[in-house]
Order: structure tokens, then sequence, then C-alpha cells
């Protein structure tokens, strides 16, 4: 019974790690202690993703991510930052209204550069 | 970055209502919350993972239905008794919420439904209002609350108290042969949003498109 379950969480494995018992079982120990702490490393991973986001985002508008944020806190909109990563993403003009309220309420860094407008085809490229 | 502009220049609100048509059969939902989201899950597998198989049903139907007045032409009595298409379901109104449950943050839309906690002492088929609204984004104007947007409530309906997918908890320390394989299944609550109401005497930001 205890094979059976390994080799069900054994599947996809590379070479003799699926089909023998003795290296399955290793592997398979391996597998779990990973998913165990990945388990963990994901919050931090995700939250990461979703800063890189926001921060690509704002950056669209002029601002960075530091000075959006900070913004974001005075004016004690407690939206997280995966919530703002999915509207940076899908809901553009809700974003827009987010970062113009972090720019009233903290315009931080004035030398700001916006990334120069693509027309056409080079929008793509 | 080229796709990040893409989706700036491109996306508005109407190709996610209709996308949500396409993606009711997708694949068994990962929902948003922290604990199950899928590790590294690409913007549109998110999509997706949001938009649920809720009339399940009504997608199916429409399919074997359309393929029945294809093949079965000369047959007038199969036409006759297979219905047309359905029409389009009933026109959802546009608009989603950004809703805090159980201090995790979800993005709402009316008609679908997400995993939350689970909700102690609600029953099934419980009518329910969650009324810490953090924004409300409508097809032309969005409602960003400081932190709360007043009076706005979100409504929803308590569908089932169930178990998440369990996970294995195998702790291992070597060569000190300490081994423990523990499985976990945390409760969650499905509940299906029904409506937003409430929202439209807040300072708003209006487009001008």
């Amino acid at each position: 019974m205890n094979k059976d379950k390994i080799f069900k969480l054994a599947k996809g494995f590379r070479g003799r790690a699926k089909n023998c018992i003795r290296i399955a079982r290793e592997r398979v120990e391996k597998a779990l202690q990973y998913s165990y702490r990945d388990r963990r490393t994901k919050k931090r991973d995700m939250r990461s993703l979703w800063i890189e986001r926001i921060n690509a985002g704002s950056r669209l508008h002029g601002v960075n991510y530091n000075n959006f944020m900070h913004g974001l806190m005075k004016e004690n909109i407690q939206l997280n930052r995966k919530v703002l990563s999915e509207l940076s993403m899908h809901e553009p003009y809700s974003f827009k209204a987010l970062v113009d309220i972090s720019q009233n309420a903290f315009p931080g860094n004035k030398k700001a550069v916006l990334p120069p407008r693509k027309e056409g085809i080079s929008v793509v490229l | 970055m080229a796709s990040a502009t893409l989706a700036f220049f491109s996306s508005s609100f109407t190709p996610t209502a209709t996308l949500s048509l396409k993606h009711k059969s997708s694949a068994p939902k990962t929902t948003l919350s922290f604990s199950n989201f899928g590790f590294l899950s690409p913007h549109s597998l998110t999509l997706s993972s949001r938009r649920s198989p809720s009339p399940l049903p009504k997608s199916s139907e429409s399919e074997p239905s359309v393929i029945e007045v294809e093949s079965s032409e000369p047959n007038s009595e199969a036409l006759q008794v297979v219905e047309e298409p359905p029409p389009e379901l009933p026109k959802r109104e546009e608009i989603f919420a950004v809703v805090m449950i159980g201090s995790r943050q979800y993005i709402v839309f009316p008609g679908r439904y997400i995993y939350t906690q689970r909700l102690k002492g609600a029953d099934v088929n419980d009518k329910i209002i969650l009324n810490r609204v953090l924004l409300v984004g409508t097809k032309t104007s969005t409602y960003i609350g400081k932190p709360v947007v007043p009076n706005a409530a979100v409504h929803a309906v308590v569908e089932e108290q169930g178990l998440n997918p369990k996970v294995m908890v195998f702790k291992y320390k070597k060569k000190k042969n300490y081994r423990r394989n523990i499985g976990h299944r945390q409760p969650n609550t499905r509940i299906r949003i029904t409506g937003i109401t409430g929202y439209q005497d807040s300072p708003a930001v209006t487009l001008d498109s």
C-alpha cells in the first residue's frame, strides 16, 4: 500500500525514480521536503512578483514603486500588492486613477521620466 | 515589457466580460487566495483561474445543441425538439469590487464564486453581506475607498463549506531517523457573489473616454 502511494507521488520523475521503489522512495521524500519549504518561499516569491508588476505598471505613468506605495499609504488606501498587481494588468484606468491619487498625495520623484511613447509596429517590438 | 504595454493599451472592460463566456469550461479553478495560489502562475492563468465554471450546465448544453442542429438538418423533428443555442446569458452589470474577507483581499465579479476561509456560523444558502469593500470599478468610473468605500456592500450567497485539497506536510531530518508525515486539509467556504450595491454616492474617479 505504501509502495503504491509512493509511485503515485513519483509520477513524472526521471529515470528509475518513477519505477524502482528504493530510488523512488528517496526522491519522493526529497520532493515532499521541497514542497514543504517552497510553500513558504512561494509567499515570498509571489509578493516580489507583484511588486515587480506594480513597479512596471506605475512607471508607465512616470511614478516608481517607491513613491507610488508611499502615496497610497499616505492616503490610507489599504489595497494589497496582489490586488494592485492585478489592477495594473487588467484594469488600466483604475490603476491610472490610483497613480494619480498617489501623485497628488506624494509628488516624490520629480525627475521621473515617462518611457517614450511607441507608435504603430514598435508597440509590439 | 512589450506585453505589459500591450495590455495597457488594449485592455478595457468589455473584453473581460466577454472572456467570461469562453472560460466557463476552463480547468478546475485555482483560487486567488494566498494559500492556494498556483506557483508562478503566469498572467493568463490567473485570468482563467478567476473565471469560475459557474453555469456549467448552460455551456455544455449549448455545444451539443449546436452540433445536433447542424447534423440533423433534413430531420425537421429533431430541429423542433432541439432548441436553438440559448441566447446570450442575461446581461451582467460590468462591475467589479475588491473586498476584504478574513484579512485577504479578493477581486470579485457578480455571478462568480470565490473560495474564502471557513466562515463559522454560516450555513449553506445563507445570504451574506460583505461590507469591507476597498474599491469598486465600473465601466466608466472607479470608486476608491480610503480605506473603505462608504456604504458599499457586496451581496453573496454561501454555496458550500468544504475543504481545500490535501497538502502533505512532510518533515524530515537527515541522519537522525526523524520523519513525520501529516496530511492537512484547510476548511474553506465557497461563496457566490450576487451583486454589488451602495457605492453610488462615494467620490468617484470618472473616465472621459
